[in-house]
């Protein structure tokens, strides 16, 4: 039977049919991360782990003006240094533009920087490199390297940017695209209401701080590339070299080792044209590692934005329209600005209920690091936005901002403004919940006689699952079952250490039933599993995960198949039991899954078993979480001090419910570094970021963190695998707001502006007075 | 050629007296490629290279490789017993203390230099002890859960 026909029936037949919920095997049940015994031992492989013979170091030439053309680069003193190899500058080396951030071929993202630019638009923007026998060497050289520039006037300011004659940093302005999405008629809608609010809040660029740095080994024997590296976009980069290097993307090989976490910043490729171009330059494995002050200047940072919230109510407190303008900086380079632009477009039409609702943002060039795809993609800037100013419009109306938010906040299937229904959109099972967790009905509780000043605030978010339907989202899952019944699951679904593929193995296991970490697993590599989009858009579980689930069930139905056929049974009559075959009342008939494989390899002369799914997404849907933040300010000194968190979040279900509250107190951890310390500070004068190192860049520890009470929704999404959706990026959406509302609720202030530092809560404070 | 001899988990290795004036994380990995020691920031910041020496945690990414001489050091390919996993590394495992594992190494070895001392830490203790480890995946929950499941463990 062919596979499709396979697919089909089981559809009908055998994916309605099995275990409910009580009987779950391996869902919903916890497991550690597949690869946590190598972990723990320091056997993992990273990608700087790997040593080839011959390998070279290759370290990149980094401009150190904001915004210039380079007219030399005098590398004859760097040359006579013991132990260069090569140097390769922007008057050298392959100049095709790219976007760091495609997706697939033919991804319509405008491609404007090269492997190194003359054209420099920022500090920190590549202009060559160079190939030494040691990282050593390589820094020493590029010490001795003179480049000359011809210096142009810059901007680091999206709003400057804009301004008649202000510097042009890209031929055609600095207004890099627009995105507007609409719903109903919000001008009208405003305009007639009866009461009109209008605030703007500023969000800043953070850097991933994905503990491992970017790092890329490159290999090149006259004919194949091959690059081991750290992405979470495997297939893309592929792409990317194989244009920019002029390559048959079949000769283009890259294999994914472990990942020391990505976040986002490794959507993009950074350290990879750099790598493949020195290693087909020498001919020999050339390994390019970022140190980490050269990540937070030139790799990529979550989009500094303004975010501006308009919105319209009735004489009923109730929302008639919403509008979000949203200045987003771009940076040096496109990248995923007009992407990212989109995610919020998207999100902005669910979160609130009115049907009057406008999205534009515009993305703006500034000569700044690059704003790229982060966690959450846009949704931490408008949300962060918007939950701020809901917090001011319920002070207006003297209300309760849970009373306000859960009047005008989505039921479940609820229309969404632009057609269809939001779906099982959980928001307001989150926000009772939480209150319950942190006791808002009592949040006037504090003692606040004193100078230090404790409140609790909350913020409610949303996310999405997957890419669907702004463009093709599939991945490819193969299940081969052995000689010996057990199984090989083959996926290029791109595990970067937030445990999606141990989630695809208990989804596998679920259905053939058997132990999900029995299965072997092959991952990531593009010559050896097929096509995935990437990890990134929180659409592993529910694109992934559902493709999992339906590999596993046409595995099953073809082996209940063979095992009809050998026992003389009809299939109907019998199901898998662990390992075995069993009548459908559990009787066992002997027969085992290794009986399977030897009878359809030796008998029915058909080789191995295996089948492959290759499942686009058809359906989206919102994941929903409401944070809870309890908060002391010391109005003295500014300090802030975050001491209880509640975080309850639609997850339709858990599948593995330890790695979902990981998710979840990560992106807490995340979000409180948005809310309070986190943010990229540039040299207003020379462009240069002044804090590019981790001491002047303040990460929340683990003394600084509070205790996190963690609750899941979980009432179920179709088509998510047994009902689940996605986590990995709402878990740091809501917390951002959550924590300023807090501190606006102890002090009585608006604070708009993130991070909420001590100066700023001083000043805010000041001019109260 | 000139050589010194440096002591990692319990094995002498003679090494190039030039790489003296190396970092002791540079010597660990891309000399004795002992490569489960991490570098996450380079500046004594993050923790990823913490090794012990001497039974103190230190960051190896600015410990100068002279000053290892003569001293014991332990790095995380030596806090397991032969083939039994430190039950520090066990709890990391069962509480799900691991996602991208990148801090793992040094997280435990801070761990370990905490329980060698204080065999039975409050809850605050363990979040002081491990305030130079970032971790940008867990939360630190997890960890902190784990550090205190050890302690019980090897308290048994
Ligand atoms: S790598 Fe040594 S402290 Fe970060
Ligand atoms: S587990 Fe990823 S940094 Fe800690």
């Amino acid at each position: 039977m062919s596979e499709t026909k396979v697919a089909e029936r089981l559809d009908i037949s055998v994916a309605t049919e099995g275990t409910t919920e009580e009987e779950y095997k391996y869902i919903g049940k916890d497991f550690p991360i597949r690869d946590a015994y190598a972990k723990v031992q320091g056997k993992a492989i990273y990608t700087s782990d790997i040593k080839m013979n011959n390998m070279l170091y290759g370290k990149i030439i980094f401009s150190t003006i904001a915004h210039g053309i380079v007219k030399s680069i005098d590398t004859s003193e760097a040359e006579k240094l013991d132990g260069v190899v090569a140097i390769s500058t922007c008057f050298d080396a392959p100049d095709k533009e790219f976007n760091s951030g495609l997706r697939f071929v033919n991804h319509k993202m405008k491609p404007d920087e090269r492997i190194f630019n003359q054209h420099v638009r920022y500090v920190g923007d590549r202009i060559g490199a160079v190939v030494a026998s040691s990282e050593k060497i390589a820094e020493k050289a590029i010490k001795l390297i003179k480049v000359e520039y011809d210096e142009l006037p810059h901007v680091f300011e999206v709003k400057e940017a804009l301004e008649e004659g202000a510097p042009e940093i890209h031929e055609g302005g600095n207004l890099l695209g627009e995105v507007i999405s609409k719903a109903g008629d919000s001008e009208a809608a405003i305009a007639g209401a009866a009461h009109v609010f209008e605030g703007e809040y500023r969000v800043p660029a953070v850097h991933h701080y994905a503990m491992e740095p970017h790092s890329t080994l490159a290999d090149w024997d006259g004919d194949k590339l091959t690059l081991w590296t750290s992405t979470q976009n495997l297939f893309a980069f592929r792409i990317i070299l194989s244009d920019i290097l002029n390559l048959p993307i079949n000769k283009v090989r890259i294999i994914k080792p472990t990942v020391g976490g990505g976040f986002g910043g490794k959507v993009e490729a950074v350290t990879e044209p750099v790598a493949a171009h020195l290693a087909m330059l020498v001919g020999r494995p050339v390994r390019v590692e970022l140190s980490r002050k050269e990540c937070f200047i030139s790799s990529r940072t979550r989009h500094e934005a303004i975010v501006n919230v308009r919105t319209g109510f009735d004489e009923n407190k109730k929302m008639v329209g919403l509008e979000y303008h949203v200045l987003g900086k771009a940076g040096a380079y496109a990248s995923a600005t007009l992407n990212v632009l989109g995610g919020m477009s998207a999100k902005a039409m669910i979160l609130y209920k009115t049907p009057n609702i406008t999205f534009h943002g515009k993305g703006v060039y500034t000569n700044t690091p690059i704003g790229g795809a982060m966690r959450g993609y846009g949704s931490p800037q408008i949300m962060t936005g918007v939950e701020l100013h809901m917090d001011e419009v319920a002070k207006e109306f003297g209300m309760d901002p849970m009373e306000l938010k859960m009047l005008n906040l989505p039921d479940p299937f609820d229309a969404h403004p632009k057609g269809g229904t939001l779906g099982n959109a959980r928001i307001k099972d989150c926000l009772e919940r939480g209150a319950e967790l942190i006791d808002w009905e009592n949040k006037d509780r504090f003692d606040n006689s004193g100078t230090v000043k404790r409140a609790l605030g909350f913020a409610a978010a949303v996310h999405g699952n997957g890419v669907y339907p702004k463009h093709i989202d599939y991945t490819v899952i193969k299940l081969t079952l052995h000689e010996d019944g057990s199984f090989t699951l083959n996926t290029g679904n791109q595990e970067i250490g937030e445990g999606n593929t141990t989630m695809l193995m208990q989804v596998a296991g679920e259905v053939l039933g058997v132990e999900p970490m029995s299965f072997n697993l092959v991952e990531s590599d593009t010559e050896l599993t097929s096509f995935d989009l990437g990890t990134f858009s929180s659409r592993c579980t529910w694109v992934s995960g559902r493709s999992a689930k339906l590999a596993a069930e046409m595995m099953r139905v073809q082996m209940l198949e063979k095992a009809a056929q050998k026992l003389e049974k009809d299939p109907s009559e019998l199901k898998l039991l662990a390992g075995e075959i069993a009548l459908t009342d559990g009787t066992k008939t002997g027969l085992t899954y290794k009986d399977i494989a030897i009878y359809v390899q030796q008998e029915l002369l058909e080789g191995e078993l295996f089948v492959t799914k290759t499942y686009y997404s058809e359906a989206n849907a919102g994941s929903y979480g409401a944070h809870f933040a309890d908060v002391s300010v010391d109005t003295e000194t500014g300090e802030v001090a975050v001491h209880n968190f509640a975080a309850v979040h639609d997850v339709g279900k858990a599948i593995n419910p330890l790695a979902t509250e990981g998710q979840i107190e990560g992106g807490v951890q995340m979000g409180l570094g948005y809310a309070l310390t986190e943010d990229i500070l540039i040299d207003p004068e020379t462009g240069m970021v002044t804090n590019a190192v981790t001491k002047k860049y303040p990460i929340f520890r683990s003394n600084q963190m509070p205790d996190i009470m963690i609750d899941f929704v979980e009432e179920g999404e179709e088509p998510g695998p047994y009902g689940a959706k996605s986590i990995g990026e709402i878990a740091t959406v809501p917390t951002g707001a959550a924590v300023v509302s807090a501190i606006n609720n102890a002090l009585g202030t608006d604070l708009r502006r993130l991070p909420v530092t001590k100066e700023r809560i001083l000043a805010a404070l000041a001019a109260k007075q | 050629m000139e050589t010194i001899n440096i002591n990692v988990n319990e094995r002498e290795y003679e090494i190039d007296a030039a790489y003296e004036k190396e970092t002791l994380l540079f010597v660990l990995r891309e000399v004795l490629n002992l490569t489960g020691t991490k570098k996450g920031c380079g500046t004594n910041d993050c923790g990823a290279c913490k090794v012990l020496v001497d039974g103190k945690p230190v960051n190896s990414c600015v410990l100068m490789t002279k000053k290892a001489v003569g001293k014991k050091v332990i790095t995380i390919e030596g806090i397991a017993n032969d083939k039994e996993l430190h039950p520090i590394q066990e709890s990391f495992i069962e509480k799900g203390a691991v996602q991208c594992g990148f801090c793992s190494p040094g997280m435990i070895i801070s761990a370990k230099a905490l329980l060698d001392n204080n065999s039975k830490p409050t809850r605050e203790e363990v979040r002081e002890a491990l305030k130079g480890n970032i971790c940008r995946c867990t939360g630190y929950v997890k960890i902190v859960d784990a550090v205190l499941d050890a302690s019980k463990k090897m308290n048994a």
